[in-house]
């Protein structure tokens, strides 16, 4: 089945500072991944930690973004977001 | 509960959620992006830097602190406590150690805490349990058996009956940083290791789902760097909750009599004037 993230969107790889963000999560979200991304752009997340997965789908009201799909794939978690502010 | 071990799995503790006598208890240190987004129905939060330790100045709470908190949580001493947290469990394994230096009697672990809960999509809410009648928690006299400070590490320097683990990453205990850049609060003046500690980074400890690895395998990764359990065992990190995840695989898991968390750790160590560090140099060209 075709999905919305399994067209090609451009990948943020999140694992690698999953484990280290702890000044603030959401500080770490903003820098990793929000900022790189411009309004309106889509971006497939990529992170590692089922509790930063359920963060990031929970927080798109609040930072400005939008959860268009998220699945489980091996090991790993993949969010489809669009960034709307 | 696994045995005498206190650690209980995630089947264990949906089947007694809301049991009288079992108390849920999320320990976060970013409860923004943890427990207010959801938690284990009935869990009430402990927040670490606010609940756990004393503001200004660096230690844990006091035993009145301790009772207050308890009080406030509604637990009662004979609850039993299941503590589980984010950041892989970390924070919650500092609170463990913490109810174990106060004499809580019946304290657990829940093994894998948010990351295998959410997982194995067990029940989470949103929902903050109804406020709790305060109880009448007596702690006792705060138990220094389990906590090294500076001067105990100091003075066990290359004593041949004591071993120090440093379960920091091999990047810093070989000194090629301080502390990564997103802990702008725990960089220190100097880099390295404190002289003789063995390197056991806390993560090899668990497995992919976050879970402790069965006690065999843990007993030949810490006997196969002479961690052994005729030894006193001096843990740290850099600021003590990674080895307070250590401490309680060493003291609980594998059942060594004598370990201590320094928990100064690094975050002391590397800012003190005139004590030892053993680095790696770098390589010559």
């Amino acid at each position: 089945m075709e999905t919305e993230a399994s067209q090609h969107y451009r990948l943020i790889d999140f694992r690698r500072v999953e484990d280290k963000c702890a000044a603030s999560k959401i500080e770490a979200i903003q820098r990793y991944i929000l900022n790189q991304v411009r309004p309106g752009e889509r971006v497939e997340v990529i992170v590692a930690k089922p509790d930063t997965w359920y963060t990031l789908t929970q927080l798109g009201d609040a930072l400005g973004y939008q959860v268009l799909e998220s699945r489980q794939e091996g090991g790993e978690y993949r969010i489809l977001i669009e960034k709307i502010i | 509960m696994a045995g005498s071990i206190p650690l209980v799995e995630p089947s264990w503790l949906e089947e007694n959620l809301g049991k009288p006598g079992v108390k849920v208890l999320e320990v976060d240190y970013d409860p923004d992006t943890a427990y207010k987004l959801g938690h284990i129905p009935g869990a009430r939060l402990v927040d670490w830097k606010r609940d756990l330790n004393r503001y200004p100045e660096r230690d844990i709470v006091s035993r009145e602190e301790f009772e207050a908190l308890m009080s406030r949580l509604g637990v009662e001493n004979g609850d039993h406590v299941v503590l589980y947290g984010d950041y892989s469990n970390w924070f919650a394994a500092f609170a463990y150690w913490v109810f174990k230096m106060y004499g809580h009697e019946k304290v657990s672990l829940l093994n894998g805490g948010r990351d295998r809960w959410i997982r194995e999509s067990r029940p989470f809410t949103k929902e903050e349990p109804p406020k709790p009648e305060p109880t009448q928690y007596r702690a006792r006299d705060v138990d220094l058996s389990l906590r090294a400070f500076f001067l105990d590490v100091l003075k066990k320097l290359r004593d041949p009956n004591v071993v120090l683990v440093d379960v920091r990453s091999p990047e810093e205990y070989k000194g090629l940083i301080t502390a990564p850049p997103e802990y702008p609060n725990e960089q220190t003046q100097r880099a390295g290791h404190i002289p003789g500690a063995v390197n056991i980074p806390w993560k090899q400890a668990v497995a992919e789902d976050g879970s402790f690895k069965p006690a065999e395998e843990l007993r030949r990764l810490y006997e196969s760097k002479g961690v052994t359990p005729d030894k006193e065992v001096i843990v740290y990190c850099r600021i003590g909750e990674r080895a307070a995840h250590t401490f309680f695989v060493l003291k609980e898991i594998l059942g060594y009599p004598k370990v201590r968390v320094y928990d100064g750790s690094w975050s002391e160590w590397g800012n003190m004037i005139g004590v030892p560090i053993e680095k790696e140099e770098p390589k010559k060209e």
